[in-house]
């Protein structure tokens, strides 16, 4: 490694001979009363075998013994001094050494290398010989040559570093004042007095930083490694966060797919019905409330092969006001629509004419399929058996959102996953999570929070139409009216209707159930905004206030329409999230969420 | 349209069975998502004897999305914001809890049951709603007040 800096200070040592046991006790010696010197150049490396980075060469400076004879002992009388440091002027303790030595001829210099090696230098200095003040030319330049190639190089175990003519004049002027006794060293007087045992060896000690290879000073290398730690920890838990959230995503994935978790009820995510899925989704003629002969019209075409249906007595075909519609219908606008299986729909609630006589969207009457208008409305039915038309509630489910506009109940097949799950729903999804233990502990021992009631709930409503059989309906649609007499009268005032007015004969008062119904609402609202509620059921009752009367006159819609809206869950619909977290994210902790996914709640 | 059929029919319908002390006119007569209403104040509130002008502006995404509605009239009300704005955002009128099958005149409905009844507890103005609740003659003087001054 290339050296950075040299630095030669004077240090004090005892002599080993009389202090046993304690033989590494540098002391730097008093700057004010002793040599000391930075290189005014950085020295030049000639050699930088066995330099480490980062790693001071430190070692006492002598200057390595020739052999007595040797031309190059005159050679190098003008430039080294007589008394100057030798090898024998220090102790033999094994102490780190520093070779200095003029460079001479080629052969003079090998002379100084080898002698150098047999003392086992840590480094040697050398200098040209020409007292100049400027810095010492480059390694490759031929002044430094030896004419064996490279090989002195690798020969030498340590080091070789080269500095200015000036300097190393100097170093071998003070090397010789510092060689002997303490007393006869500069300011021997002030070191004595200074309380340097006069059997001490005094001396000079040379330092030579190496810095890295980059040469970039130590406190930015410093630096750089700290960042650099950094980073990597940063990097490390990056991606260990990455592979934790994956691992959710997918998780969540399998938990949507198994209808554990419904993503838009919960305001994780707002979803909308994919034209594919919304092909699906049944469409039917709104058919006539007459009994037999009817619906089959309609049942005819779609099933020719089965004629029995027309004048099959079961009831539920005589209740099974709405027909499937069937690819032959010219006035349908997808022919391409299968028909549901007519076993699944049996199975399920149906709404009749007389509860859902209007589209909620556009406030028009559907227009039953009888012998004047044979084609009736076409109209398209959501799970949860909502009806609409379809160019009412198809742009709406595709572009806007996939709950009811109804009853806000998702109009997604179970277990539909969207085809992207963000690391940003498996977030609020967590949320969630940490939310529902919370309010749990609130209410009493067995109870739920309001996600999950509000599921079990649909669950048991659900239920309670399929079980119940037709007559669940009556769940579903209570009037708001008080008497069943009235309702009766009304059904029966609606004409052709006829078994729409048995089914309401059938059901208990509808007052008992309309409460059973607000409660419900109410109750699950107390749990979900329970610092609203007061305020809003007042504001609801007085939006219904006074109770709607059965229509006495001509608004026979208009009393549909409200009773649907007074029956329809409170369920709140979720704003768009995803817009929603945008607006309120600062951009730093987006960046933070970028890097480490999962990381903070909100 | 289907939105655009839908509000015909709803003005259709509140022009011929108009809602009782309320006037109704689109605010520009080609535009049928701008609604001007004058509302007299329900008798036997504080607002008796005034006319409120109220804007109702449809949302393009009507009936999916609530109508907003805005007092034109300076009204001392604990749910009408004391501004310019004028905004009332109640019960139907909040975004989550608005149906589809709502109409206008449901809602003209629910604003002249506010107007006799205030909801201090919903309130935008928390000050008023205050008053309302712990000194119901100074609210109800007020109110009176800002009757004779702005809605004559």
């Amino acid at each position: 490694m290339s050296a950075t800096s040299l630095r030669v200070v004077t240090v004090d040592f005892p002599n080993p001979e009389w202090v046993l046991g304690s033989n590494d006790q540098f002391h730097q010696v008093n700057t004010s009363i002793s040599y000391w010197a930075l290189g005014s150049h950085t020295p030049v490396t000639l050699s930088s075998h066995n330099a480490q980075p980062g790693n001071d060469i430190t070692g006492l400076l002598y200057v390595p013994d020739l052999p007595s004879d040797d031309a190059c002992s005159d050679a190098a009388s003008p430039y080294v001094p007589n008394n100057v440091t030798r090898r024998s002027d220090l102790p033999d303790a094994g102490y780190d050494l520093i070779a200095i030595a003029p460079w001479l001829s080629p052969d003079c210099v090998q002379e100084y290398l080898r002698s150098a090696r047999r003392d086992s230098a840590r480094a040697l200095i050398s200098f040209l010989p020409n007292n100049s003040t400027a810095a010492p030319p480059n390694a490759d330049d031929p002044s430094w040559a030896l004419g064996d190639g490279e090989g002195w190089k690798n020969q030498n175990q340590y080091p070789v570093y080269a500095i200015s003519g000036a300097e190393g004049n100097e170093l071998m002027r003070w090397s010789a004042q510092y060689s002997g006794n303490v007393t006869d060293a500069p300011w021997g007087h002030d070191l004595t007095e200074s309380g340097i045992d006069s059997r001490d060896y005094v001396r000079l000690f040379a330092d030579i930083s190496t810095g890295g290879g980059t040469a970039l000073p130590s406190l930015w290398v410093f630096l750089l490694v700290v960042l650099g730690i950094l980073l990597g920890i940063v990097g490390c838990t990056s991606f260990s966060m990455h592979i934790l959230q994956r691992r959710r995503r997918v998780a969540l994935r399998r938990r949507i797919a198994s209808g554990e978790v419904d993503l838009e009820a919960l305001g994780i995510k707002r979803l909308t019905v994919p034209q594919e899925v919304l092909d699906r989704m049944p469409l039917y003629t709104y058919g006539t409330g007459a009994p037999v002969p009817q619906p089959s019209t309609a049942r005819e075409a779609s099933n020719p092969d089965n004629p029995t249906t027309s004048t099959d007595p079961l009831p539920s075909v005589a209740e099974d006001k709405l027909s499937t519609s069937t690819a032959s219908r010219p006035s349908s606008p997808d022919p391409n629509i299968r028909p549901t299986p007519a076993l699944i729909r049996n199975h399920s609630y149906r709404p009749t004419p007389l509860q859902q006589p209007t589209c909620a969207i556009c406030l028009d009457d559907f227009v039953p399929a009888s012998e004047e208008t044979p084609t009736g409305t076409i109209v398209r039915e959501l799970p949860c058996h909502h009806i609409f038309h379809p160019e009412c509630v198809d742009a709406f489910l595709r572009d806007s959102s996939s709950l009811c506009p109804m009853c806000k109940k998702s109009a997604l097949p179970k277990g539909y996953c969207p085809r992207v799950v963000t690391n940003a729903m498996v977030r609020r999804e967590r949320m969630m999570q940490g939310l529902r233990p919370e309010a749990g502990d609130e209410e009493d021992g067995n109870a739920e929070s309001p996600w999950r009631r509000s599921r079990v709930r649909s669950w048991a409503v659900r239920r309670d139409g399929a079980g119940d059989g037709r007559r669940g309906v009556g769940r579903f649609f209570s009037a708001p009216v008080s008497g069943t007499s009235t309702t009766t009268a009304d059904a029966e005032r609606r004409g052709t209707a006829a078994d729409g007015g048995q089914e309401m004969h059938q059901l208990p008062p509808p007052t008992a159930r309309t409460r059973l119904g607000t409660s419900l609402a109410r109750e699950r609202r107390s749990v979900t905004q329970p610092a609203r509620t007061p305020s809003h059921s007042n504001s609801q009752g007085q939006s219904r206030d006074p109770p709607i009367q059965p229509p006495a006159t001509a608004s026979r819609r208009e009393w549909a329409r409200e009773r649907a809206v007074a029956m329809l869950g409170r369920e709140r619909a979720p704003l768009d999230p995803d817009a929603d977290e945008a607006e309120r994210t600062s951009g730093w902790r987006k960046v933070v969420r970028g890097v480490f996914p999962g990381f903070g709640r909100r | 349209m289907a939105a655009n059929k839908r509000i015909m029919k709803e003005l259709a319908e509140i022009n011929n069975n108009p809602l009782q002390g309320c006037t109704i006119k689109l605010a520009k007569e080609d535009d049928l998502n701008n609604w001007d209403v004058t509302m007299d104040g329900p008798p036997e509130s504080p607002y008796a004897g005034g006319k409120f002008n109220i804007q109702i502006v449809l949302p393009k995404e009507y009936p999916f999305k609530p109508p907003v509605l805005t007092f034109k009239t300076k009204i001392y009300h604990p749910n009408v914001t004391n501004d310019d704005k004028g905004a009332m955002c109640l019960g139907m009128l909040r975004a989550d809890e608005w149906k589809p099958p709502n109409k206008i005149v449901d809602v003209l409905k629910l604003v002249r049951a506010v107007l006799a009844a205030p909801q201090p507890d919903d309130a935008v103005e928390a000050g008023i709603a205050n008053e309302f609740k712990t000194d119901r003659k100074a609210f109800d003087k007020t109110a009176q007040d800002w009757v004779k001054k702005y809605a004559k």
